[in-house]
């Protein structure tokens, strides 16, 4: 792929470009693109020409990074000083942060060039990045097609070009589903890799923020600049250096074969295939919660999400209601009432139904139960026979618009193999790797044990060199 | 006699005196400008974490430690959740399933023991202001450090509350973990209030919230007891019911809340921001070793140096008195200066906070010094007691104060001649003396010291009186 990180550091650092003619012409690109995606929510041509500048400087002084000069872009859900950061939602529409996120601090450190805040579903609730408060985000593929999400902006962003790399985050596929339907790569690292000081909680205990790029070796740059421990986040920590010889490679053949489609079943023989190629031993695996990462996810990630939600009252920060109120309990139930989607919610009210009264025993202390045997069962049933697990990162490739889910569960269906690695926390990547039918991009997942980042990407960087995806125009 | 046992059972909020807030590095301070002594995570602004300050988990182990708490291997945070301006979050961190101490106990004077089932750590709200159009907040007390002390119910009357809670403060003070100013609200009580009668099941119980009184939490408990059994007696014992009260002290009495408090559901469930902790071992030996020695244990020392009860208790009450009184006893006589602090230094502070507080003049070491004049009989208790008023005012050693004359004292010889005087003077109490009656010789020994003006050495003199009649 053009125009990706590291030959656009080398051009930038032998001076052949400067770090503000690059900015330059990235916003431009975005003026002419944006229209057809919708992929950025705000941009600040000033902001990010100083921060250019800033770049040049470092680098004429000859002490820049890889990622000095390089421009990029950030989900709205990653905390800015510099740009609004409102999660999409009406509700922080008119919001100023008052501090930056842990991991935008360490690009800014590096000298990075921040373009603009990319489009996602409201609070990071959705699949499809149809769901935002500034209007849905097209695939630049086939713009009747979604991003997927919620990190489908960043996604799109990537994939048109109107930027080098992004910052996703991932607390059920957000960054590995939209991905792998916009052609590029996106990888979820171990729980606590990634510091979330600054990221907008949705589900606090399954997201990590991570990054999304043109290709693996990009990612693992960007991923070495924003992991490690951090203060103002103690589930954060430093990851071990992992690396795996000769690894082994986990299939879930049934698993695969009874819920993707014929396109993706095609691309994931060819990714069998360059298993044997890349001379990686392969074997069966089979996990007996197959069937419950969907319900697991709702009842527990939902529970944390109503939580989470509950400090936009209106009286801090975020939208106030305008209209007229009796008392606070009226005015906190009008303000997050007109500011809040349907979808915001419907989530806080199942939530709170998982945690009121005899559901909590019923459903919610049994989900997370069933949670730990879930990674009980993983390290004992399928960690011991094999180092990562390969399968499509979704079912089928970009579903359409107006494509309506028939029930929750099949909408569920988009990340069930994207799922596992967040209900246990591990590492995992979405490669592109081929394309469908009707020429949409289809990606590979591959998932690790928790604190095998290193050798994940190293093994998937292995992986890209037999990939059959070619950049589509 | 009532038939009918009291019921009582405390939950009691106490602010740490940590120097910062429970997650984050805002000053932890009573009082000042509103809103100053906040930040983006104390507010809880979209993206903020909690970290946990160790400073809090500490005082809360060394508070349990102090209380005969267990502290369990692993402790969780959970948080609850309702809706109120005075909560950022909308959810307040605390402790519910894994609390930090589990089951201990306080010891009364009786020895009877009052159980504590567990503390556990949270956070505090914020404070909010009300006027008669607005509610203001004020998020300077938001997110400071509590531990919530919860005993089982084992108070049987009025006597024993007031015994907990002020032994309860002692040790917290002793240990320097809060300053325990009911006052102030950096100690908080609710009160858990039900009757029965002998051999009964539990009657129902009523709390009173947020008693910030000790006084005001006997008349409180005296007037629910007689609300319980008068509804009882009066044959409408169904109308005590499971609800929380208000203390009003204008017309000292309780009154519903008339909130559904009981109904609410707090929705508590595992905070995931926090990861389970575990209670390292050597982390909770190494926390005993700086604990410093109760006020119990230095009471029975106290009473094994022959003190009194009572002037012990007074004595270990107040944290600073105590620090003071066992550092002066290194220099010094104890029994002369529990007389010295709690006669004429406790009468020159009077209120409970200056003695709280026990800024004085004096420094322990100098008091020691004069405590030891007088106990080597250089000077009289007289002598004594008119120069601490001066050296608490003036703030100049004993040693300003103390004439020539005052420190000469009188050499034996004389003594042995006025004591020659006073037995032929008073043959009677020579008789009396013979014929059994010790205290007689009182008397004699009395005339020598009102010829010397109390320079002599009591004991001296009475050793002589005795020798010269024998």
């Amino acid at each position: 792929m053009p125009n990706n990180l590291i030959s656009l550091a080398t051009q930038l650092q032998r001076k052949e470009i400067s770090s503000v003619e690059l900015t330059t012409e990235y916003l431009k690109k975005i003026k002419k693109l944006n229209k057809k995606t919708n992929a950025y929510v705000f941009t600040n041509e000033e902001v990010s020409l100083s921060q250019a500048k800033k770049a040049d400087q470092i680098i004429a002084k000859g002490a820049p990074s890889v990622l000095t000069g390089i421009p990029m872009s950030l989900k709205d859900s990653i905390m800015t000083i510099d740009m609004p950061t409102t999660a999409c939602s009406k509700m922080l529409a008119k919001y100023i942060p008052t501090y930056n996120s842990t991991v935008y601090t360490k690009l800014l450190n590096n000298g990075a060039v921040l373009l603009g805040k990319t489009n996602m579903d409201e609070f990071s609730m959705g699949s499809s990045c149809l769901n935002g408060f500034f209007g849905e985000a097209s695939n630049p593929y086939d713009t009747n097609r979604v991003t997927g999400g919620s990190s489908g902006g960043s996604a799109a962003s990537i994939a048109q070009d109107t930027c080098v790399y992004s910052l996703g985050t991932d607390a059920g596929g957000s960054i590995r589903q939209p991905a792998s339907y916009c052609g590029i790569v996106g990888f979820k690292p171990t729980y606590g890799a990634v510091s979330r000081n600054g990221l907008i909680a949705l589900a606090s205990s399954f997201e990590q923020i991570g990054p999304m790029a043109k290709n693996v070796g990009d990612t693992k740059i960007i991923f070495n600049v924003i992991k490690g421990k951090d203060e103002f986040d103690q589930t954060a920590f430093e990851i071990p250096r992992t690396t795996r010889q000769n690894p082994i490679i986990g299939i879930d053949e049934d698993h695969v074969e009874k819920t993707a489609d014929k396109d993706t079943l095609a691309v994931f023989e060819k990714a069998i295939k360059a298993c044997s190629k890349l001379g990686y031993k392969t074997v069966k695996i089979k996990s007996k919660y197959n069937d419950i990462y969907a319900k697991l996810y709702y009842i527990l990630a939902y529970a944390e999400i109503a939580s989470n939600m509950g400090r936009y009252t209106g009286i801090d920060f975020g939208y106030s209601t305008k209209s007229k109120y009796i008392d606070t309990n009226d005015f906190i139930k009008k303000s997050r009432s007109e500011a809040f989607s349907n979808e915001v919610k419907t989530r806080i009210m199942f939530g709170n139904h998982m945690l009121t009264g005899e559901n909590m025993e019923k459903f919610y202390y049994k989900a997370l139960k069933m949670r730990n045997d879930l990674v009980e069962d993983y390290y004992l049933n399928v960690f011991s026979k094999c180092d990562f697990i390969l399968s499509p990162t979704t079912p089928t490739a970009a579903f359409r618009k107006d494509y309506k889910h028939e029930s929750i569960q099949e909408s569920a269906l988009t990340n069930i193999f994207a799922l596992p690695a967040n209900l246990i926390g591990l590492p995992s990547i979405s490669i592109p790797f081929g394309v469908s039918s009707d020429n949409m991009p289809i990606g590979m997942l591959l998932t690790g044990k928790r604190n095998f980042d290193n050798a994940l990407l190293s093994v998937a960087e292995n992986f890209e060199k037999h990939s059959g995806y070619k950049v589509l125009n | 006699m009532s038939k009918y046992n009291l019921v009582v059972g405390f939950e009691t909020h106490v602010e740490l005196n940590t120097k910062t807030k429970i997650f984050c590095s805002c000053a932890n301070e009573f009082g000042g400008e509103p809103n100053t002594h906040c930040c983006p995570i104390c507010l809880g602004e979209p993206g903020t974490l909690p970290q946990l300050n160790k400073e809090v988990v500490r005082y809360a182990i060394k508070a349990g430690l102090s209380l005969n708490c267990k502290i369990p291997q692993i402790m969780s945070m959970d948080r609850k959740h309702y809706f109120y301006p005075d909560l950022g979050k909308s959810y307040q961190t605390t402790q519910s399933a894994r609390p930090i101490c589990l089951e201990g106990f306080l010891t009364l004077d009786s020895g009877k023991k009052i159980r504590i089932n567990h503390i556990h750590i949270e956070e505090d709200a914020s404070k909010l202001i009300h006027d008669a159009q607005n509610i203001y907040i004020d998020n300077n007390r938001g997110s400071t450090p509590l531990i919530e002390i919860v005993t089982e119910p084992d108070i049987a009357s009025v006597e024993e509350a007031r015994e907990y809670i002020e032994k309860l403060q002692a040790i917290l003070r002793h240990i320097g973990v809060s300053d325990c100013k009911m006052q102030e609200g950096s100690m908080r009580c609710d009160v858990n209030i039900s009757v029965n009668k002998e051999g009964e099941p539990l009657g129902t119980r009523t709390e009173i919230k947020n008693m910030n009184s000790i006084s005001f939490i006997e008349k409180a408990i005296s007037y629910e007891y007689d609300r319980h059994v008068d509804l009882i007696e009066s044959g409408q014992k169904n109308q005590i019911i499971q609800e929380t009260r208000r203390y009003d002290e204008k017309t000292d009495s309780t009154e519903s809340m008339r909130e559904k408090e009981d109904a609410q559901d707090y929705r508590y469930f595992p905070d995931p921001d926090f990861l389970v902790l575990r209670l390292d071992s050597k982390f909770v030996e190494n926390i005993k070793k700086t604990l410093p020695k109760l006020p119990a244990e230095i009471k029975s020392e106290l009473i094994q140096d022959g003190i009194d009860e009572k002037a012990a208790d007074l004595l270990v009450k107040y944290k600073n008195v105590s620090d003071y009184y066992l550092s002066a006893k290194t220099f010094g006589d104890s029994k002369i200066l529990a007389t010295y602090i709690l006669g004429e230094i406790f009468r020159f502070l009077e209120t409970e906070e200056e003695k709280e507080q026990f800024n004085i003049k004096i420094s322990a070491n100098d008091l020691g010094a004069l405590s030891l004049l007088q106990k080597n009989n250089k000077i009289t208790a007289h002598i004594a007691y008119s120069i601490i008023p001066k050296m608490l005012k003036d703030g100049n050693p004993h040693t300003a104060y103390l004439t020539k004359e005052d420190l000469e004292g009188f050499d034996n010889t004389e003594i042995d001649k006025l004591c020659q005087e006073g037995i032929a003077a008073m043959p009677k109490a020579v008789e009396d003396y013979k014929s059994g009656k010790e205290k007689a010789l009182k008397a004699i020994v009395g005339y020598v010291m009102r010829a010397t003006k109390g320079k002599a050495d009591p004991v001296y003199t009475e050793n002589k009186i005795l020798e010269l009649i024998r």
